[in-house]
């Protein structure tokens, strides 16, 4: 056998391997439940914001923001389900914690979002979007005041 | 006339027609809305203004137009090497080019409100306007242009630039229309459940897509058929088979093909419930791929056709071909792995740290299919045409491992993979020794180099592969004789049997200048022996320039230094 084809020979099992530890790690993961953080910490709050997103649950979503101030008081439901239900694509995400910090009543918490959206051959399909959300403790409750919009996620 | 007056005259030539142009379409476009009756009273004072600018334009731009072009045409009248010369192909074709693709554009909004019921207050009269305007444009340059031989080799490639961008934009026009039409007569079907009002078949859209297929269709029969036709010999018509058509057919048709692979394994995999919806996107994609196959196809056909008359250039356009699937068949393949190595470098970062706080469920099986679509498309294309070569290359030995596709092919990739690596390793190296300084080496920097990490372990196996076949070439000597010498060839006929043998056995393309002298000499014909002998003469010559004069009967061959 030529060095060649020995080379292409083992460049097959490499992509057979490749293949095969990820399908494997693909369907395990597909299966993996995330851990549910503590409602009452600035990461739960963040968590269950990020999955009500997710659920498409707009609502829910938007009762983890804190109210407005008063100069901005018309930035109401109305206005802030219309900027987070423009046209997106299918593209699937996750987001991780990176970082949190908490001071008496204000916490922010450092989320990286990775949004799948595959753009041309030999370009990343993973597009990671670091956003930093802001929190206040509000009536024992952690509520996001910035940033409100979901921009990351586009 | 000097070239300095010449080009002078031809670009006040194009200006002033440039000014006669717009005042005539503003002129008509009035006409037409006088005929229509669109003005309101508030508009009259515009309408007046546009009236004065039409007639200014007309008044002015058409005599200085007929001054400047009437000169072009009498000193073209007595002078047969202006009539072919490349300032003026660049004219005649810089105005054609310019009118066809207004002509085309606005004939296929007229064609669009024609199958539209002809309704009034849709009709446009500016785009009819200049329909008129630059179709009067267009046919009288061609006509000028038609009966003009182009004399320098420049003006002729001018010319066939010209026929050649026309008659790939009419492809192009043709084909989206035809798949625009296809994908809106897929999703009016009625299978479709769930939907509430659904809107007429024959819409704008429709109109719009029938109406690029029509223009579409008429320009690239025209262009291609009809001006393109007893082409075969030239080097720009290889470039539009093997570059435009069967390459851009290729990447078409393998576009469609792997988001249709990927579409169904992410569906096959549970992602997405919503078949209904879900599916409409073979609407596009099956006809992109059968589009998409036919253009690939007819045009290798042809190319394979006009190529067999000469057994060389057959191989040569065979090879051109394998290198180029075989090129679009390991990037592919490449992107596929380097999406898949993703997987399990993702799970290791979850598993060090368990940092996921939201998860969408399809996730993993969304990067699985997107690369194994991939995969799966690009393997057996790859696999096939890799194959082919190397079956050629065994059987062709130093000629074919000369080859210029072959050398192109090879650089190019291990050009790519050093420069991927060389990136790769800058960024690996950045985060590692940032980590380290800031005492902040961990899973963020790992993350922060996950990218490169993927790219790298592929680009290393794809280098040192293609870097064994390059040295391989090398030892059996591809790389010697590969620096041609400058060869100018001095003759009366371009298009000369003898020089076209002898670029075959060098080769490469050689110089040619022509003799001015009166009477023109005949050249010599030339023997296949003669011309392997003249081509080993002319490779053991002892400067890298040789001039060639081929003079009644007598080859000449001059090694000569510059300077």
């Amino acid at each position: 056998m030529k060095t060649s084809s020995r080379f292409l020979l083992g460049f097959g099992i490499i992509i057979v391997a490749i293949v095969a530890v990820a399908v494997i790690l693909a369907v395990a993961g597909g299966n993996e439940q995330v851990k549910l953080l503590p409602e009452t910490s600035p990461e739960g709050t963040v968590q269950r914001f990020l999955m009500a997103v997710k659920d498409q649950d707009y609502l829910k979503a938007y009762s983890f923001l804190a109210p407005q101030p008063e100069q901005v008081k018309g930035d109401t439901y109305e206005i802030w389900i219309r900027s987070v239900q423009s046209p997106r694509d299918t593209s699937s995400w996750k987001a991780s914690i990176l970082k949190s910090t908490v001071r008496d009543t204000n916490a922010t918490v450092e989320v990286a979002v990775d949004v799948l959206r595959p753009d041309g051959p030999l370009a990343n399909p993973v597009n990671t979007n670091r956003v930093t959300f802001m929190l206040q403790k509000q009536d024992g409750r952690w509520l996001i005041s910035q940033p409100a919009d979901i921009w990351w996620l586009y | 006339m000097s070239t300095v007056r010449r080009v002078f005259f031809y670009v006040l030539a194009l200006i002033t027609l440039g000014i006669l142009t717009a005042g005539l379409i503003n002129l008509l476009s009035l006409s037409f809305d006088t005929i229509l009756a669109r003005f309101t009273l508030a508009e009259i004072g515009d309408i007046k203004q546009q009236l004065s600018l039409g007639i200014a334009m007309v008044v002015i731009g058409g005599p200085l137009w007929f001054l400047f072009w009437g000169t072009i045409q009498r000193h073209t009248a007595n002078n047969a090497d202006e009539a072919g010369s490349s300032l003026r192909a660049f004219f005649l074709n810089f105005v054609l080019i310019v009118s066809a693709f207004v002509t085309a554009v606005t004939l296929s909004m007229l064609l669009a409100w024609l199958m539209g019921g002809c309704r009034p207050d849709r009709f446009s009269p500016g785009s009819t306007a200049a329909l008129i305007v630059f179709a009067a444009v267009w046919y009288y340059h061609w006509r000028v242009s038609a009966s003009e031989r182009p004399a320098t080799q420049v003006a002729d490639t001018v010319r066939r630039w010209y026929i050649y961008i026309l008659s790939a934009a009419g492809l192009i026009w043709l084909s989206a229309g035809l798949v625009q039409l296809l994908y809106t007569a897929f999703i009016s079907l009625t299978i479709w459940q769930g939907v509430m009002v659904r809107g007429s078949f024959w819409n704008d859209g429709t109109r719009s897509a029938v109406a690029w297929m029509l223009t579409g269709g008429l320009v690239w029969a025209f262009y291609w058929f009809y001006m393109a036709r007893a082409d075969s010999k030239s080097s720009l018509r290889q470039v539009y088979f093997y570059l435009l058509t069967i390459l851009g057919g290729a990447i078409a048709g393998l576009i469609a093909l792997t988001v249709t692979a990927y579409k169904i394994l992410y569906w096959l995999m549970g992602g997405d419930k919503d078949i209904v919806g879900y599916f409409q996107f073979l609407g596009w994609s099956i006809p992109t791929i059968l589009v998409a196959a036919c253009i690939w196809f007819y045009h290798l056909r042809i190319a394979e056709e006009e190529a067999a008359t000469e057994q060389e250039h057959q191989l040569s356009a065979r090879r051109v071909h394998h290198y180029l699937m075989a090129f679009l068949g390991l990037g592919t393949l490449i992107a596929g792995l380097i999406i898949l190595l993703g997987i399990p470098l993702d799970w290791v970062i979850n598993t060090l740290k368990p940092e996921t706080i939201v998860m969408e469920p399809g996730w993993w099986n969304n990067h699985l299919s997107l690369g194994m679509s991939m995969l799966i498309v690009s393997i057996p294309l790859w696999l096939y045409y890799w194959g082919q070569i190397t079956g050629m290359a065994d059987m062709g030995g130093v000629v074919e491992r000369r080859a210029r596709s072959r050398r192109i092919y090879l650089y190019v990739i291990i050009g790519a993979a050093v420069v991927m690596l060389a990136a790769d390793l800058v960024n690996i190296v950045y985060q590692l020794l940032n980590g380290l300084l800031s005492g902040n080496l961990g899973l963020e920097a790992l993350r922060n180099m996950k990218w490169s990490l993927q790219t790298v372990f592929i680009a290393v196996p794809v280098l040192i592969y293609h870097l064994g076949i390059a040295r391989q070439d090398q030892l059996l000597g591809a790389e010697t004789g590969a620096v041609p010498k400058k060869v100018t060839v001095l003759l009366s006929d371009n298009k000369s049997p003898a020089v076209l043998l002898l670029e075959q056995k060098l080769g490469y393309k050689v110089r040619r200048v022509r003799y001015a002298g009166q009477p023109a000499y005949n050249v010599p014909q030339l023997s296949d022996d003669e011309a392997n002998r003249l081509a080993s003469e002319i490779r053991a010559a002892p400067a890298g320039n040789v001039m060639l004069v081929l003079f009644e009967g007598n080859v000449m061959v001059l090694p000569y230094k510059e300077g």
